[in-house]
């Protein structure tokens, strides 16, 4: 089966936000923040999409099928 | 959100999600010790002592259980004395997780019953099972499997954030 990488751990530290300040902007959980960028859980659409606006980037950016 | 609505207080935040889901397993992981001191003293004929520590430990696990139960901030929920309903995306994802490992484990067992069933019966002098024996067993064995999975899911705590440091 396929994975999807992120490059959300990146992103969010560039930004200098904590993974629960980055939760609280999205409402959602820490650990769902945690999960993602570990790639133990892979976001629904509506989450992604959710961070991809937050970093007001594409959301192919954030989430891809290679490793970059 | 929907439960806003429901919700003045709008409280069943995400995180409130996930400390909820932990406690809940705890009280989950309590009660199905009640329920099996309660088994145990029904189902077999123990002495006085026995059963009496049996029933204390029913009476303790029970109690001890709600109140777990009732400092989950499950009340915080659209529907506090109904069914709770999880938004949190990764809170729903491991409580169906739990469901899965509930199936398979369920399975590999009546699997394991059926094989091996008859020759553990006429083997090691078993008794035959009654069917209210076996399904309590396996509501023991369906809380525990899925509580297990979820707290086990939860516990892992290798995904911790480094951010607060690597500001400092």
């Amino acid at each position: 089966m396929e994975e999807a990488y992120n490059r959300i751990a990146i992103e969010r530290k560039l930004r200098g936000l904590s993974q629960q300040e980055l939760a609280d902007a999205i409402r959602v959980s820490r650990k769902t923040i945690s999960t993602i960028e570990t790639r133990r859980f892979t976001p629904s659409v509506v989450v992604a999409l959710k961070l991809a606006y937050y970093f007001e980037m594409p959301v192919e950016t954030l989430f891809t099928l290679t490793k970059e | 959100m929907k439960h806003s609505a429901r919700n003045p207080y709008d409280g069943w935040t995400p995180d409130l999600q996930v400390q909820a889901l932990k406690r809940c397993t705890y009280a989950v992981f309590i009660a199905t010790f009640g329920t099996g001191s309660l088994l145990l003293s029904t189902w077999f004929e123990l002495s006085v002592a026995l059963d009496i520590m049996l029933f204390f430990c029913m009476i303790v696990s029970f109690t001890v259980a709600g109140i777990v139960y009732a400092s989950t901030g499950m009340m915080s929920s659209s529907e506090p004395y109904g069914l709770v309903r999880f938004s949190d995306e990764y809170c729903r994802e491991i409580i169906f997780k739990g469901y899965r490992a509930v199936a398979w484990w369920l399975t590999a067992l009546l699997l394991m019953g059926f094989i091996l069933g008859d020759i553990l019966v006429s083997s090691m002098g078993f008794e035959a099972m009654s069917i209210s024996k076996t399904a309590g067993i396996y509501i023991l064995l369906t809380a525990l499997i899925w509580a297990g999975s979820v707290s086990r899911a939860l516990s892992d705590n290798a995904d911790e954030d480094t951010t607060e440091e690597a500001r400092d």
